[in-house]
């Protein structure tokens, strides 16, 4: 029982629940306790033990009907439903085959060589299930992950099942020899039970995995290049990813010199000296505020773009709830109000609606300045995302320069690669001078690390 | 006592009999708590009974209920354990005064702190602790069952602090050493989920989320708490809070809120639901002005399953 119960850890593991060693421990501890006479309660401790959150218990006990509960059910529509009447059929039929099969020399020795073709003939379901189980056990099937995969894995379990003397048989005996069509029988119905265990080992181990290998490779697609379809993952990824970043950094309480007296604590330094209060001890944690103001290009030469950069400031603005979001294209506002009051999917439309158009820098950083120009302090990090292609207009770069004396630092995303930086009517080698950091921008990996970064240096 | 807690069955009885109506679920993870010896993480919604769980254990194993309330800015002289620093202070002087008599007849400076010495270090001894809620658990003779609620509200670095206590029932004081429980105490972590909690905190408990109960079980916990009530009425307004649960409030009604509001009926000598009395009793269920003016719109569609008999599930 324990290898099964690894196996299902195994398999919630991939679906996505987080199960260190120590759980995996506490769970069979839990089993122990609870027996396995009851599936309902054994599936009630699982969740409880693995689980960590809502989503992962829903994920545990799903992943439990899945692996145990599915076999259950296996069993009872082969021994019951349509195929019932097919094997009650079929058992004159076996009796025929077994007699057939006796009846020659050779077809003789392969029967009493494999116990599968006994239990096969006998209609032994649970010896079945054994040989098969024990087949399966020699396969490594951690690396059965795509479909492609299914012919192979299927011949390796058929050699693994003794399949190669039937075949050798097969080819030795005559045409019309009454054995030969009863091994050809037995082989047929041994590659179906193959083949139908595959199916099952591929639906339990593949699926988690093949949701892993999308999101790694979600990472590294370019962000324009993302489909619509796979839009939804990425959004889930996002959400993820800014969930992630909240519990790396909450508001960190930073020392300073002097703050409020700590009687307590000066009383029992005053111990020493007689009680003379000489040594005083001061609370000294005060809570720095950290102000982000992100600035996001909504225009058309970013519009592959920007919904993914609006939606990352969408779900900043969850993490870090003294943010500021703006657009613009042709005129710049602010979004902020936007983006509380709507959900992300309708609060990026709107934005895009509003502000979309041809890029001007220029008149934007100056509207920037007029908007929130005053609520810039040493503690504002502002974040540009925008490709800096100005149209040949008037690039305002004292304005940026302004803007970058007064704040914290400047921080420009741009999602054309470097190499591109400067060209045509690309104003970004100009702008870079003041950002303290300036960084190309386009897959979500690199937005992860750049957001990371960002956090630590907020801090 | 430990009779009770071995079997599913009886610990849903035991808990009955207190009048705390809990799902298999809940019996489940208490019967694995006591087990396994762990400590049981509780989430929900606010007002299903997660609080009221640990009220109920510590009444059915008689044993004195600790409760730790958390907030921003608990820390460890509040949570675990602090010095008599007066009473410190006090010794200081005594032990001034007394001291010539305890050094007489001692030669040179070496003498008197050779005698000093062979004083037991008394200044940091248990006599001048002052235990707080976590170690007076541990310290509890005949064991204690321990409230920790809202653990959400706590600061994460109190989060770390808890660690030790959970995994291996012992506190480390620096000056005295480790404090180990002789009768580990049955842990209740209540949270709301007003933020993520650490995995590491995740990792030593049971994870049970208690959800609203389906219609039978809140029926059942109504009647269990008001023997008097009229059964058609409880079917009807448990049946009318299902479908205000449905409608999207900023604060759904809570089991707590179930049991004011069909206690307020019974006293209006109510036994049927009707259009006006629900309008004027709704603001016993509901807490804004907002949902009350959502829920009078849809009051309608929300009275007529629960009252034409035709009871169908919500949920």
């Amino acid at each position: 029982m324990q290898e099964e119960l690894l196996q299902f850890m195994h398999l919630a593991r991939q679906q996505g629940v987080r199960i260190s060693p120590a759980e995996s421990m506490d769970a069979l501890q839990a089993a122990q306790a609870v027996g396995l006479d009851s599936p309902s309660l054994l599936r009630e401790s699982m969740a409880m033990t693995l689980a960590k959150t809502v989503e992962e218990e829903a994920i545990c006990k799903a992943c439990f009907d899945q692996f145990f509960l599915q076999q259950n059910n296996d069993n009872q529509t082969q021994n019951s439903s349509p195929s019932e009447i097919e094997n009650q059929a079929s058992i004159s039929d076996q009796q025929q085959l077994a007699e057939a099969l006796v009846s020659d020399e050779k077809t003789q020795e392969v029967l009493n060589q494999s116990d599968f073709i006994k239990a096969l003939l006998n209609q032994d379901q649970a010896e079945l299930e054994a040989q098969m189980a024990e087949a399966l056990g020699t396969l490594p099937l951690k690396q059965l992950s795509f479909f492609t995969q299914k012919g192979l894995f299927t011949r390796r379990l058929l050699d693994a099942l003794g399949e190669a003397p039937i075949r050798q048989t097969l080819a030795d005996l005559a045409e019309d020899n009454p054995a030969r069509q009863a091994l050809k029988d037995v082989q047929r119905a041994m590659q179906a039970q193959a083949k139908q265990a595959i199916e099952r080992a591929f639906e339990l181990n593949a699926a988690g995995q093949h949701d892993q290998l999308m999101a790694e490779l979600l990472r590294k697609t370019k962000l324009s290049a993302v489909e619509r379809r796979q839009a939804d993952r990425l959004q889930g990824l996002i959400q993820k990813l800014a969930r992630k970043l909240t519990q790396k950094h909450r508001k960190r309480p930073k020392q300073t010199r002097r703050g409020q007296l700590h009687m307590i604590k000066t009383l029992r330094r005053g111990i020493v000296n007689d009680g003379v209060m000489f040594d005083t001890f001061w609370r000294r944690t005060e809570k720095r505020k950290p102000q982000i103001m992100a600035v996001c290009d909504v225009s058309g030469s970013v519009s592959a773009y920007a919904k993914f950069l609006l939606m990352l400031l969408y779900y900043l603005q969850d993490v870090l709830p003294r943010t500021r979001s703006f657009a613009f294209a042709h005129d710049l506002g602010e979004i902020t109000a936007l983006f509380q009051q709507h959900p992300v999917e309708k609060a990026i439309e709107i934005a895009n609606w509003r502000y979309g158009g041809a890029t001007d820098y220029g008149s934007s950083l100056d509207k920037f300045w007029d908007i929130a120009g005053q609520d810039i302090t040493k503690q504002t990090t502002i974040i540009v995302l925008g490709d800096a292609r100005n149209n040949y207009g008037d690039h305002r770069f004292e304005r940026l320069l302004e803007i970058s004396e007064r704040c914290r630092r400047i921080i420009w995303l741009n999602p054309e690669g470097k190499h591109q930086w400067g060209s045509g009517d690309s104003e970004m080698l100009r702008y870079q001078r003041v950002c303290h950091i300036a960084h190309e921008c386009n897959t979500l990996g690199q937005l992860e690390t750049i957001v990371d970064e960002l956090m630590t240096l907020t801090r | 006592m430990s009779d009770t807690l071995s079997n599913i069955d009886s610990i849903i009885s035991a808990f009955a009999e207190h009048g705390y109506i809990c799902s298999d679920k809940i019996a489940t993870a208490v019967f694995l708590a006591n087990a396994l010896q762990k400590p049981i993480l509780i989430e929900g919604p606010p007002g299903v009974g997660k609080t009221e769980l640990a009220n109920t254990m510590a009444l059915i194993t008689e044993q004195e209920l600790i409760r730790l309330q958390c907030y921003e800015g608990l820390d460890e002289a509040k949570a675990l354990y602090e010095w008599k620093y007066g009473k410190q202070l006090l010794y200081t002087q005594v032990l001034k005064e007394k001291l010539g008599d305890l050094l007489k007849g001692t030669q040179g400076l070496d003498g008197a702190v050779e005698r000093l010495h062979s004083f037991g270090d008394v200044f940091y001894s248990e006599n001048f602790i002052e235990p707080r809620p976590l170690l007076k658990a541990l310290s509890s003779p005949a064991g204690a069952v321990l409230l920790i609620d809202e653990i959400d509200k706590a600061d994460q670095e109190f989060e770390s602090l808890l660690l030790e206590v959970l995994g291996h029932y012992q506190i480390s004081i620096p000056e005295l050493g480790t404090i180990k429980a002789k009768v580990p105490p049955r842990v209740f972590l209540t949270s709301n989920n007003t933020r993520d909690l650490s995995d590491a905190l995740k990792r030593r408990c049971l994870h049970l989320y208690i959800p609203y109960p389906d219609e039978r079980l809140e029926q059942k916990i109504i009647a269990s708490r008001l023997p008097e009530i009229d059964p058609e009425l409880n079917r009807q307004l448990v049946g009318f809070v299902h479908g205000l649960r449905a409608l999207d409030l900023k604060k759904a009604p809570a089991i707590s809120e179930t049991i004011d509001w069909a206690r307020s009926l019974v006293l209006l000598k109510a036994n049927q639901l009707d259009r006006q009395l629900v309008r004027d009793t709704l603001n016993v269920l509901l807490k804004f002005e907002n949902d009350i003016e959502a829920a009078t719109e849809k009051l309608g569609d929300l009275l007529k399953p629960s009252v034409s008999g035709t009871s169908r599930a919500l949920n």
